[in-house]
């Protein structure tokens, strides 16, 4: 039997299935889909180490002035957004958005590439704060943290 | 509880990640918030800087978790000079940048 759990932490609503203890507890695990309001993550590509230290700034003083918004920022150069986001890792992120396959093993199947390197790419992801790895029995169920935005030319 | 995240790659193996989070203020926490600023190698964490009290001590203390630097034991030191995120990034980067640039 599943039910729909509010976590404020994040302020989403999770799927959960609710589970009976043999002690007469009621406990709830967590499941992977989940709706409500997602984290918003941006990826901002920068010129220049000035620009990113503008952006370093923009983020201290937001926090000092108390606006947070539940945002993750990823600041890159354009060099380095072309050596993290390779063309088969923006396929993975594209498949991963999705929703069609369930498990690493699958995610790997369907793009044609072996396990353990789609699970490395993850892992750099989860890193990054862009993917959720959550272990359920004996697989691990890839997800997006949220809607990414890449706004290249503002 | 919002909390903000900014993420900056210096290289493929080496990223700043900086939290902050709003709090009530209070003795520990002058500025109303709370931040913590790690440095990663290969995905593992070296270096953080946090404005969390250590050991019953307020203000913001520089954890060095490096293997070498450590030695066994952690390695932490009081930074009172270091006020808000942007100094802690500005700390970190200088850190990473001398001690990995190898990897850079």
């Amino acid at each position: 039997m599943w039910t729909y759990i509010y976590d404020p932490a994040t302020q989403c609503c999770y799927k959960a299935t609710m589970l009976l203890r043999p002690s007469g507890h009621i406990s709830y695990k967590a499941s992977k889909a989940r709706k409500g309001k997602t984290m918003e993550i941006e990826i901002k590509i920068v010129q220049n180490a000035e620009e990113r230290r503008k952006e370093i700034k923009k983020f201290s003083e937001r926090a000092i002035a108390g606006r947070i918004e539940n945002k993750h920022t990823l600041v890159l150069t354009s060099d380095l957004f072309a050596k993290i986001f390779s063309p088969k890792r923006i396929d993975l992120l594209m498949t991963l958005a999705k929703k069609e396959s369930h498990n690493v093993t699958e995610l790997a199947k369907k793009l044609g590439r072996k396990f353990e390197v789609v699970y490395r790419d993850l892992k750099l992801f989860e890193h990054f704060g862009l993917v959720k790895l959550v272990k359920e029995d004996k697989f691990i169920i890839p997800e997006l943290i949220g809607h990414i935005r890449l706004p290249v030319i503002a | 509880m919002y909390a903000d995240t900014l993420d900056i790659p210096l290289s493929e193996n080496v990223n700043i990640k900086a939290r902050t989070r709003k709090m009530e203020k209070s003795s520990d926490h002058p500025l109303g918030i709370e931040f913590a600023v790690m440095g990663f190698v290969k995905l593992l964490e070296v270096i953080r800087i946090d404005n969390s009290p250590h050991q019953g001590k307020p203000g913001t203390h520089i954890h060095f978790l490096d293997k070498d630097k450590r030695k066994g034991k952690e390695v932490v030191e009081e930074s009172p000079q270091i006020k808000n995120p942007e100094q802690a990034i500005d700390y970190v980067d200088l850190y990473l940048r001398s001690r990995y640039p190898m990897l850079l």
